[in-house]
C-alpha cells in the first residue's frame, strides 16, 4: 500500500526539516511547499491526503487564508488540515476553536512533540 | 438700584466674601426657585382674597385685587422666561443676573404695596409680610442693595401709609376687622411705620449675618465643585493617556514575546527531533547537550508565554464581554485535578467551599490560572506531610479564597515584592529551580482585572497565606455573552 502523502506548507525550513524527518521516519511521504501560494499550487496539481499548514508565513494569518480557501473549494472541502501555531489558537486570533466557521480540522501548538504530531496525523488520515 | 458687586475699580464692601455671588448661574438657579415661589405666591393670594371676602365677609375689591395678582403672574412669567433662558444658554453676566433679581424685588414690594393700600392699608396684618422679601434680598442680593430695599420698602408703606392718612388717596378699608378709622390715627400709623421699619432692618440685620455665611459657605462650595471638576477631567486625561501608554506597551509586550516564541518553537521542536534519533544516531553525550538545549528553550518559551499571557489581561479594559462565573464549580474541578499532585507529594488537601451564591462576573480561563496557579505553588512550596487549606465564601459583594500552606514561606524582604515580574524569592529557587517569577504577576493581573484584591502574609518555614476578593458583579460588565478569546495557559508558573 503506498504511503500516506502530507504536504507540508512552512515557510521555516529548519522546522520543514524536523516535521519532515519525524513523518518520514514514521511511513509519511512528505510534500513541501514554503508558502500559502506553493502549498495551493501543489494541492491543485496533486491532492495530498493531508495538509500540515502553519499559522503564519509571510502573513500573519496566511495559513488561515490558504485554509479557508480549501475549505471553500468542493474538490478540497473535505481534505483534512493540520494547523499548527506558534500561540496558543485562542490567544489573541481572530478565531476562537468553539466557532464552527473554523476553516482547520485539528490544530497543534508549535513546538510540537513529535508523539502529538504523530497521534493527530494519524487521527485525521483514520490510521 | 444695583446690586452689590463692587465695579472693578472699587474694592469689595469690608466684610464681605470678595465675589459675594457664588456664580451668576447660581443666582440664576436662585431666580428660577424665586420665580417657582411666586408662582405659589400667586395661588395663594387668589385663595386668601376668597377666603376673605366668602369667608370672613370683609367687603375688599376683589376686581383690584385680582388685577394684581394677574399682574405678579404676567410678569412671573415674564421673568420666567428670561430665567429659562439663561439656563439654557449657560452664560449670563453677572450684572444682569444681579438687575434681574432686584426688578423681581421691587416689582413684588410694589404689588404688596399696592395689595396692601387696597385692602386696608396700616390695618392689614399682612405689611409685615414685606419682610420675606427682606429675607430673599439678603440671600441673594449684597448688603447694599439690601439696605436700599429695605429704604425702598419703608418709603413705600411710609407714602401708603401718608396718603391714605392724608386723604390723598382713597382708603380700602377692611369693614370688621379692624375700626375703620384706624388709618386717621397719627400715633397709630407712626407707631405701625416705626415698627414696620425697625423689624425690617433687624431681619436684614440677622439674615445679613446667617445669609452672608450661607452665601460664604456657597461660594466655598460651587468654587470647590468647579476645582474638583476642573480636577476630575485633569484626571481623566491623564488615565486615558496612562491607558494609551500601557496598551501600547501591552501591545509592543504581546508583539515582541510572540516574534521572539515563534522561533524558539522550532529550535525546540528541531532539538527533539535530533535528540529522537531522526537525523541519525547520536552519542549519549550530544543527546545529554540536546536536553540541555531544550530545557533551556523550554524555559524560554514559558517565560515568554507567561509575558504574553500578561499582557493580554493587562489590556482587559478593552475587553467587552463578561460573563458569569461560579467560583465554586472552577475551584472543585481545579482542586480535583491538583488531588493527584498533592498526593505524589504527601500534601493534604484540605477543602472549605462556601454554600451558596459564588459567583462573580469575569473570564473563566483566567479566574482558572489564578485559582490553578496559587493552589499549585501552595502544594509546590510544601513539604511532604504538610497540609494546604483552600477556602471560598462569600462575604457581601464579594466572594472571598483563601489558599494557606504549611510551605517554606516568604522571606520578608519579599513579601512586598512577590506579586511583581520575575521575582523569585531565593529560597523558592532553591526549592524549584526552574518558575519563570510571572506567576504571581499573572494572579495580580487577573484580580486587578476583576477588580479585586488580593494580600499575602506569610512566615519564612511556617508557610503562607494568600487572601483574594473579588467584586461579585464587575464594574464594566455590560452583557453575559460568550467571552472572548482568553489567554489561559495552562499552569502559571511561580
Amino acid at each position: 500500500m503506498p504511503p500516506k502523502r502530507i504536504l507540508l506548507v512552512d515557510d521555516d525550513e529548519f522546522f520543514v526539516a524536523s516535521i519532515r524527518a519525524i513523518l518520514e521516519s514514521n511511513g509519511y511521504a512528505v510534500d513541501v511547499a514554503g508558502d500559502g501560494q506553493e502549498g495551493l499550487r501543489k494541492i491543485s496539481e496533486s491532492p495530498p491526503d493531508l495538509v500540515v499548514l502553519d499559522v503564519m508565513m509571510t502573513t500573519l494569518s496566511e495559513g488561515f487564508d490558504v485554509a479557508r480557501k480549501l475549505k471553500a473549494e468542493a474538490a478540497t472541502r473535505t481534505l483534512p488540515i493540520l494547523m499548527l501555531t506558534a500561540v496558543s489558537q485562542r490567544f489573541n486570533m481572530p478565531f476562537s476553536p468553539e466557532e464552527e466557521w473554523l476553516p482547520v480540522d485539528r490544530f497543534l501548538e508549535k513546538p510540537v512533540e513529535p508523539e502529538a504530531l504523530l497521534r493527530e496525523v494519524g487521527a485525521l488520515l483514520g490510521a | 438700584m444695583e446690586g452689590d458687586r463692587a465695579p472693578e475699580s472699587e474694592a469689595p464692601e469690608p466684610g464681605s466674601p470678595p465675589d459675594r455671588i457664588p456664580l451668576h448661574l447660581e443666582l440664576v438657579d436662585r431666580l428660577g426657585w424665586l420665580v417657582r415661589l411666586r408662582w405659589i405666591a400667586v395661588f395663594g393670594l387668589a385663595v386668601v382674597i376668597v377666603a376673605t371676602r366668602f369667608i370672613l365677609r370683609i367687603p375688599v375689591p376683589i376686581a383690584i385685587l385680582f388685577a394684581i395678582a394677574a399682574a405678579i403672574a404676567l410678569y412671573n412669567a415674564a421673568f420666567w422666561l428670561a430665567v429659562r433662558a439663561a439656563i439654557r444658554a449657560a452664560s449670563i453676566r453677572l450684572q444682569v443676573a444681579e438687575r434681574l433679581a432686584v426688578t423681581q424685588i421691587i416689582l413684588d414690594l410694589f404689588a404688596l404695596g399696592l395689595l396692601i393700600h387696597f385692602a386696608g392699608g396700616v390695618e392689614n396684618p399682612f405689611i409685615f409680610y414685606f419682610i420675606f422679601h427682606i429675607i430673599i434680598a439678603s440671600m441673594l442680593l449684597g448688603a447694599r442693595a439690601v439696605r436700599q430695599i429695605i429704604v425702598f420698602a419703608i418709603l413705600l408703606l411710609s407714602l401708603i401709609a401718608y396718603l391714605e392718612y392724608a386723604g390723598i388717596v382713597p382708603h380700602w378699608p377692611l369693614a370688621g376687622f379692624a375700626s375703620p378709622d384706624l388709618h386717621r390715627n397719627g400715633t397709630y400709623v407712626l407707631a405701625v411705620v416705626f415698627v414696620f421699619g425697625t423689624t425690617l432692618l433687624l431681619a436684614a440685620y440677622m439674615m445679613g449675618g446667617i445669609g452672608r455665611r450661607l452665601l460664604d459657605r456657597e461660594t466655598q462650595l460651587v468654587r470647590t465643585r468647579e476645582d474638583l471638576a476642573g480636577e476630575s477631567r485633569r484626571l481623566e486625561e491623564a488615565l486615558r493617556l496612562i491607558r494609551e501608554v500601557e496598551g501600547r506597551r501591552s501591545r509592543f509586550l504581546r508583539q515582541s514575546a510572540h516574534q521572539l516564541r515563534s522561533p524558539l518553537a522550532t529550535i525546540k521542536t528541531v532539538v527533539r527531533s535530533i535528540a529522537d534519533g531522526h537525523f541519525g544516531p547520536v552519542t549519549e553525550r550530544q543527546r545529554w547537550l540536546l536536553s540541555g538545549m531544550e530545557t533551556r528553550s523550554t524555559e524560554l518559551l514559558a517565560t515568554i508565554q507567561d509575558l504574553l499571557h500578561l499582557a493580554h489581561i493587562r489590556e482587559a479594559d478593552t475587553m467587552r464581554e463578561w460573563k458569569d462565573v461560579d467560583l465554586a464549580r472552577l475551584s472543585r474541578r481545579i482542586l480535583s485535578e491538583e488531588t493527584a499532585r498533592a498526593r505524589e507529594r504527601g500534601i493534604k488537601l484540605e477543602v472549605e467551599i462556601a454554600r451558596g451564591d459564588l459567583t462573580i462576573q469575569g473570564f473563566e480561563k483566567w479566574l482558572r490560572d489564578l485559582l490553578a496557579c496559587l493552589v499549585e505553588n501552595a502544594i509546590r512550596y510544601s513539604r511532604s506531610g504538610g497540609a494546604v487549606t483552600y477556602r471560598l465564601r462569600r462575604e457581601g459583594d464579594e466572594v472571598v479564597g483563601e489558599v494557606r500552606d504549611q510551605g517554606i514561606g516568604i522571606p520578608p524582604e519579599y513579601v512586598d515584592q512577590i506579586f511583581e515580574e520575575f521575582v523569585r524569592a531565593p529560597n523558592a529557587k532553591k526549592m524549584v529551580p526552574e518558575g519563570t517569577g510571572l506567576g504571581l504577576s499573572i494572579v495580580k493581573s487577573v484580580i486587578d482585572a476583576h477588580r479585586g484584591r488580593i494580600d499575602v502574609a506569610s512566615r519564612l518555614d511556617e508557610g503562607s497565606t494568600f487572601t483574594f476578593k473579588l467584586p461579585c458583579r464587575h464594574p464594566a460588565a455590560a452583557s453575559r455573552r460568550t467571552e472572548p478569546d482568553g489567554a489561559p495557559r495552562d499552569v502559571a508558573r511561580g
